[in-house]
């Protein structure tokens, strides 16, 4: 039953000053959409919904380009939050030999947004297939694996960011995923189950598993889906056959499940998954973290590879996982390979159920050595 | 917890209705001193609202007062000699309560969780508050006798807070982290965030009463009067309501003249 107009008539008889009063402007200052004129894009859209990048101080947008596309000369255009400005001018010719900084002003004029927009030719880009888990830098407040070996580079994506949002003064070494000093050779990546205090508890996140995997934690999604928030896969161009590396797994002694405490035994899971990245219409396929809830069915995928042996506890143990291309009964097309149409993505948690907010605190998985063995 | 304190309201007056010693005599004198004894009994509709709404607050999508009751007594001494002024006070029972569901537009917010950890941001979206309070009242008030069956009575309250209950939760919106440049976390696809700030609710509240009671029968009252709180219900130090709510009641109900 609706009483408002109760309400209203109220609070009308009662005091003329409680009526909804104007609007204020807007004081957000977004670059909601980027475009470039001509049809020049690689990709169908411009991911605009970037993380801040503390080194540049700007949100950074990277734009590849068709090849021969004179860089020097673009006027991208772009849509704004309403009401806000943006400098230089949205479809002003501007220079992108070298990055461009855009500004933009919120409609109240309070606030404002620079962004780093770079424009590059498209290019191959590989990614390393060894990772040792030796770099890290501090972002956030957390550390980020990344790994580079001559011009290759990956930086591995990790749930860190959502638990930010809810521990939002816990050190590097107490976020779920981490760095630990003393790996199987070197350093190592170390993944920690940990339980995410009363703001996870209240948006019914309770707890949250050490992961990495190659792809993008979309932040903004993070608290609404934080599946379709973990996207996988960046390109890969050659066929790749096994996932090797070693493994060292402590699960955690109680686990949680269903808002309480059971004796089931923790598992951790490592999968990776190769893919077409294009859809028949050649619009641009992205898969998520629901992939395993599917069981892993899906029109694009190509090939499958899945930890499946024995757990072994608390002491470090190789893995070798092969890439099973009879699931799908695909066959690679070596053209589309070298056309950058197929992803490649490793996924790695602490908790096997940790994506629905099941598993042990305190289950700790640590990674090192891995590599990719290809065609 | 609300319906043990009515009924301790009750036990109260039905001992007092008991001890007293051939009471139409003892009222019949009382009467002629300028004595007035009621037993009342309504219902409060009202909200707790800041003043004015906030500029943030860009709608109010649903409203409900819902059951709210108030049970008391009342004296009133008639000074002068005709019995047209006097002064009134009494002891009542009441709930304050509200659901409400609005809609809020860049509005600054800090969700302080029970070990610390805040969320703090600016939201976009909605807010669902529910409000249930319980008060023990003492109202001091001068009374005016307009004619036989009028009287209106105008004066300061004084509440204490026995049990209150203040929660709710943000959902359909986002937040942008910090300030409206942060990063930008959607509440969507039925994501909600609870709170309770149950535990920061004022203890002692207290506002202006003024209203007016029409006597329908010989000890049959009927009454109306309107309660705006002057003091914020949350306590000072509570920062993630950037805005002070005050209670705002109507209170309709009847009252027995003894």
């Amino acid at each position: 039953m609706n009483y408002k107009p109760l309400l209203y008539a109220f609070l009308l008889g009662s005091a003329s000053v409680s009526c909804i009063r104007e609007e204020a402007p807007n004081a957000e200052a977004d670059i909601t959409g980027c475009t470039l004129p001509g049809n020049v894009l690689i990709q169908d859209s411009i991911d605009v919904d970037v993380s801040y990048d503390e080194s540049l101080n700007a949100y950074p947008i990277y734009v590849q380009v068709k090849k021969g596309t004179d860089c020097s000369q673009l006027a991208p255009t772009f849509t704004l939050t309403p009401g806000a400005t943006i400098e230089p001018a949205s479809g002003s010719v501007q220079d992108f030999t070298s990055p461009v900084r855009y500004t933009v002003t919120s409609e109240d004029g309070q606030w404002h947004r620079t962004y780093s927009i770079s424009i590059e030719e498209e290019k191959v880009k590989e990614i390393p297939t060894t990772f040792h888990f030796e770099d890290t830098r501090t972002e956030n407040g957390y550390y980020v694996f990344y790994e580079t070996s001559g011009t290759q580079e990956l930086t591995w994506a990790s749930g860190n960011g959502g638990f930010r949002l809810a521990i939002n003064d816990a050190e590097p070494s107490e976020y779920p995923t981490t760095l630990e000093e003393k790996g199987f050779s070197g350093k190592c990546a170390k993944l920690v189950t940990r339980t995410t205090g009363s703001l996870g508890a209240m948006v019914g996140m309770p707890i949250a598993a050490g992961n990495l995997f190659i792809g993008k934690f979309n932040l903004s999604n993070a608290l609404s889906n934080s599946l379709k928030a973990t996207q996988l896969g960046v390109e890969f161009y050659h066929k790749p056959l096994k996932l090797k590396g070693y493994y060292k797994y402590t699960p955690g002694n109680q686990f949680y499940e269903n808002g309480g405490y059971t004796n089931r035994k923790d598992q951790f899971d490592i999968y990776a998954i190769f893919y077409e990245n294009k859809d028949e219409n050649g619009q641009s396929v992205m898969l998520d973290g629901t992939l395993p809830l599917a069981n892993f069915v899906h029109p694009n995928l190509v090939a499958l590879a899945q930890y499946k042996d024995t757990q072994v506890l608390n002491s470090w143990q190789p893995f070798e996982m092969t890439f099973d291309y009879d699931r799908y009964g695909k066959s690679v097309d070596l053209d589309r390979l070298n056309a950058g149409d197929y992803n490649i993505s490793i996924v790695i948690s602490s908790s096997k159920d940790g994506a629905t907010f099941e598993g042990a605190p305190g289950s700790t998985l640590w990674i090192d050595e891995m590599s990719i063995i290809y065609e | 917890m609300k319906k043990k304190w009515i009924t301790c309201m009750l036990l109260a007056m039905a001992a007092a209705g008991v001890q007293a010693q051939n009471p139409k005599e003892i009222l019949r004198q009382t009467r002629e001193n300028g004595w007035e004894f009621d037993l009342k009994a309504g219902i409060n509709i009202g909200g707790f609202s800041p003043l004015p709404l906030p500029v943030e607050i860009r709608s109010i999508d649903s409203y409900n007062p819902t059951l709210a009751v108030q049970l008391g007594v009342d004296i009133t001494k008639w000074i002068d000699s005709s019995r047209t002024w006097g002064v009134s006070t009494g002891l009542r029972f009441e709930n304050k309560n509200m659901t409400t569901r609005a809609t809020v537009k860049n509005y600054g917010m800090e969700i302080i969780g029970g070990d610390g950890n805040r969320m703090k941001g600016n939201w976009t979206g909605g807010v669902r508050t529910k409000v249930q309070n319980t008060y023990l009242t003492l109202p001091v008030l001068a009374s005016w006798k307009a004619s036989p069956r009028w009287s209106l009575h105008a004066g300061p309250y004084f509440s204490y807070l026995l049990d209150g209950t203040f929660s709710g939760d943000v959902y359909d919106g986002y937040l942008r982290e910090g300030n409206p440049t942060g990063d930008k976390i959607n509440f969507t696809n039925g994501a909600v965030a609870t709170y309770d700030f149950s535990e920061h609710e004022r203890k002692f509240q207290w506002g202006i009463q003024v209203g007016a009671d029409w006597k329908a029968f010989s000890h049959l009252k009927v009454y109306t009067h309107l309660t705006w709180g002057l003091n914020d219900l949350f306590e000072k130090d509570f920062q993630t309501i950037t805005f002070a709510m005050y209670p705002i009641y109507l209170n309709l109900g009847f009252g027995y003249t003894f």
